[in-house]
């Protein structure tokens, strides 16, 4: 079973469009998946028309086995099952650190679903926390969406520091460049640059296109309702680059 | 993720509006897709696959075997040809258990079916899908069968409160929960008996049944089989049908024989010489047909340099069946075969006191007793005189009495526990084997012998043909030896003192 993250300490960046669009993909080609919204926010389990409540809360989410079964839904799409958000996720931070290994905790709980998944996608909240180290602890692959501006560049910086800084494995951070507008000078010249710097980038680029944006009208990944836009394909060739990088 | 549907059967098309009517208030439906599919059953005359725990199902061009009890798929196979026979079956998991099951019989289309599946998706006020649902009509292709319908409910995970909400509203408008798919309701709707015809004597008979009764019942059940099984051999279907037919015919005389002092003796003299005119315009087809059944056999039975003469015997045997099948089929179409069933019939539906045997009131169970020990006791008798240097004849006796003795068991097998006489028929049943080997070698090799003249005479086929058939003699000469040989030992076990015991435990106390 394979963990990626899709994580940023900033919002808006495009995490829940692309843990939906991605999870949704890696279903549609076989694979056993389950998304996980560790947002409050939930943002991912609104996206599937899922109801924002994790029976028994944050407290069960934290106690893990028989709690996680309970609240797995099963999304409107083969192999796709989701593991709601909640409002009481705001204070996995208080609960996490009463743990004795406190950065271990979610990949413990993660653990038990071993045999039922091939791969667990995590949606993760916008923050640097005890929250975010568990992430980085549990993940096989981190995901990092950059729009395309000098500022989203140095975010990626201070995430790879982040890591560096707990001795973790480097090569788990991986960049994409997410809402990108090729018209645009500076997101083309910041593309080149980050290319011409940087190994651990993916080749895809996912257009900025109001269709995505649309995702919360639909109700739906996007290549449900748009399978034939630039940015459908986008997410295709991404899932490609994830799916080498996962299993190969 | 996927679960298994939960199957309900309901009845008619109002109690299925009246679920949508009851879904609609607490959740909306949507119309997905619809399927159709068509399928036929397969099976021989007498339900083998069946009878072993399997439907055979044919999908277009692959045939399923399917388990009985949860129409679980065990094997497939995909074919150009409709399969018929076992030697129509490409090599596959499917073949190698059919084997044992189809044996020389004919797979038959029983039935076709044709369900029509209509898709929905079940949503709630998040327009989320909280379940999914099938509505299955199935047709079958008998005219005027009642139409099956299922609705096969399917949960989401996460979802099981919404699921068992809604079964509720389906056992609210009468739909019943089953454990498995329409298909029996199906055939049965057809009018179809899974297992209903067998050869096997499977009626009841009671201790205290006057034998007379008993008799009456034995002889309808044969005729029944002998009915059951012309259309059978008029279409040529498998060989089958004339075996049953001929075994019924057979069984028939012997009752008529055995069972003593039970119908007015001139009937039954008369009536025996009848059903042996019919078994005796069954025999020469029989024959051919067990000759080419074994044709492999013979063929491995012959040095390499003779096998390539064999075959115009095999040829010679294929033209004189065709003659011998027409010859049945105008006989059983004709007048006074007709007749003879009907007089029969007539016959055993009379109990007229007065012309009655002695023995027609006697509690059959006395006469099952007397007759069985009384002929065990003839069997052993006859057996112990056989030494190697005895006629061959004797020995066809002695298979004769043991015949008998063994139509005698199973009619009144109901009688007796059925371990009991289901273990001392089987140790019967392997003297029979020695004894029956050893008289088909005998026929076979005379035969032959009388063939081998003819076909000199009639100049058919080549010296090889003529050098084939002799070697073929030879070679069952020798079998027949080895049978013989065997017969000692066979017959010490079948008439040693644990058998003795049994039978005497079971016939004469």
């Amino acid at each position: 079973m394979k963990i990626i993250a899709i994580y940023h300490n900033k919002g808006g960046v495009g995490k829940t469009t692309t843990a939906v669009n991605l999870s949704y993909l890696a279903a549609k080609d076989g694979l056993k998946t389950l998304l996980c919204d560790l947002d409050p926010q939930s943002s991912s389990t609104f996206y599937f028309r899922i109801k924002p409540k994790f029976k028994s809360g944050v407290k069960g989410f934290i106690k893990g086995g028989k709690n996680l079964e309970k609240n797995i839904k099963g999304t409107d799409y083969p192999n796709l099952d989701l593991l709601p958000g909640d409002l009481t996720f705001r204070h996995f931070e208080n609960r996490l650190a009463a743990d004795n290994k406190p950065d271990r905790r979610l990949l413990k709980i993660l653990h038990s679903l071993d045999t039922d998944y091939d791969i667990i996608f995590l949606d993760c909240p916008p923050n640097i926390s005890l929250v975010a180290e568990n992430v980085f602890v549990a993940a096989d692959l981190i995901l990092t969406p950059l729009i395309p501006t000098p500022l989203s560049t140095r975010s990626f910086e201070q995430i790879n520091k982040l890591l560096k800084n707990r001795r973790k494995k480097l090569n788990k951070l991986v960049a994409f460049f997410s809402m990108a507008e090729q018209r645009k000078t500076l997101h083309r010249d910041t593309i080149k640059s980050f290319f011409r710097d940087n190994k651990q980038v993916l080749k895809s680029i996912i257009p900025y296109r109001s269709d995505v944006e649309k995702m919360g009208v639909h109700r739906a990944p996007l290549p449900v309702f748009a399978p034939r836009s630039s940015a459908a394909k986008a997410f295709e060739s991404l899932w490609k680059e994830v799916k080498s990088k996962l299993f190969d | 993720m996927i679960d298994k549907p939960v199957i309900f059967e309901i009845s008619t098309q109002q109690n299925i509006d009246a679920f949508l009517h009851k879904l609609n208030k607490g959740y909306r439906f949507e119309f997905e897709n619809h399927e159709t599919d068509t399928c036929a059953l397969f099976d021989t005359f007498d339900w083998r696959f069946f009878q072993t725990g399997y439907w055979v199902l044919v999908r277009r061009k692959t045939m399923e075997l399917h388990r009985l009890a949860d129409f679980s798929l065990v094997e497939t196979v995909d074919f150009k040809k409709l399969p018929c026979f076992i030697w129509d079956i490409p090599e596959s998991g499917f073949k190698a258990r059919a084997t044992s099951v189809l044996e020389m019989r004919a797979l038959q289309k029983l039935l076709t079916i044709r369900s029509t599946a209509e898709k929905f998706i079940i949503l709630n006020d998040d327009k989320k899908t909280v379940a999914r649902f099938q509505i299955i009509a199935f047709d079958g292709d008998k005219t005027g069968s009642r139409m099956i319908r299922n609705i096969e409910l399917m949960r989401v995970r996460g979802y099981e409160d919404d699921f068992r909400a809604i079964a509720k509203l389906l056992e609210q408008v009468g739909a019943e929960r089953k454990s498995h798919s329409a298909f029996e309701s199906v055939l049965v709707a057809a009018g179809l008996s899974p297992g209903g015809y067998t050869a096997k004597l499977n009626f009841q008979l009671t201790p205290e049944m006057p034998a007379g009764e008993a008799a009456r019942i034995i002889l309808r059940h044969l005729l029944n089989i002998m009915r059951l099984n012309v259309p059978g051999i008029k279409a040529d279907i498998d060989t089958e049908y004339l075996h049953d037919f001929r075994v019924a015919i057979r069984r028939t005389r012997s009752a008529l024989a055995q069972i003593k002092d039970v119908f007015p003796a001139e009937a039954t003299r008369e009536f025996r010489n009848k059903f042996a005119e019919i078994g005796r315009m069954t025999n020469q087809l029989r024959d051919l047909d067990v000759y080419l059944l074994d044709a492999d056999a013979c063929r491995a039975l012959l040095p390499d340099a003779l096998k390539p003469g064999i075959e115009p015997f095999f040829d010679y045997l294929l033209t004189e069946r065709k003659k011998a099948l027409a010859k049945i089929r105008r006989w059983l179409n004709s007048k006074k075969y007709q007749q003879v069933l009907s007089e029969w019939e007539a016959f055993l539906q009379t109990a007229d006191a007065a012309s009655m045997g002695s023995n027609e009131h006697l509690p059959v169970i006395d006469l099952a007793n007397t007759r069985i020990y009384k002929k065990y006791r003839a069997v052993l008798k006859d057996g112990k005189k056989i030494t190697p240097e005895t006629v061959d004849d004797d020995l066809h006796a002695l298979r004769i009495d043991c015949k008998k003795l063994r139509y005698l068991m199973e009619f009144f097998a109901s009688l007796y526990p059925a371990d009991d006489i289901g273990a001392l028929i089987k140790q019967l049943k392997k003297l029979q084997d020695n004894l029956g080997r050893f008289n088909d070698y005998c026929v076979q090799a005379e035969t032959l012998l009388h063939l081998i003249d003819r076909f000199h005479e009639e100049k058919t086929g080549t010296y090889q043909t003529i050098a084939a058939l002799g070697g073929l003699v030879g070679a069952i000469l020798m079998e027949k030896q080895f049978v013989r040989s065997e017969f000692q030992v066979t017959f010490s076990k079948f008439a040693g003192k644990q058998n003795k015991r049994h039978f005497l435990r079971l016939f004469n106390e």
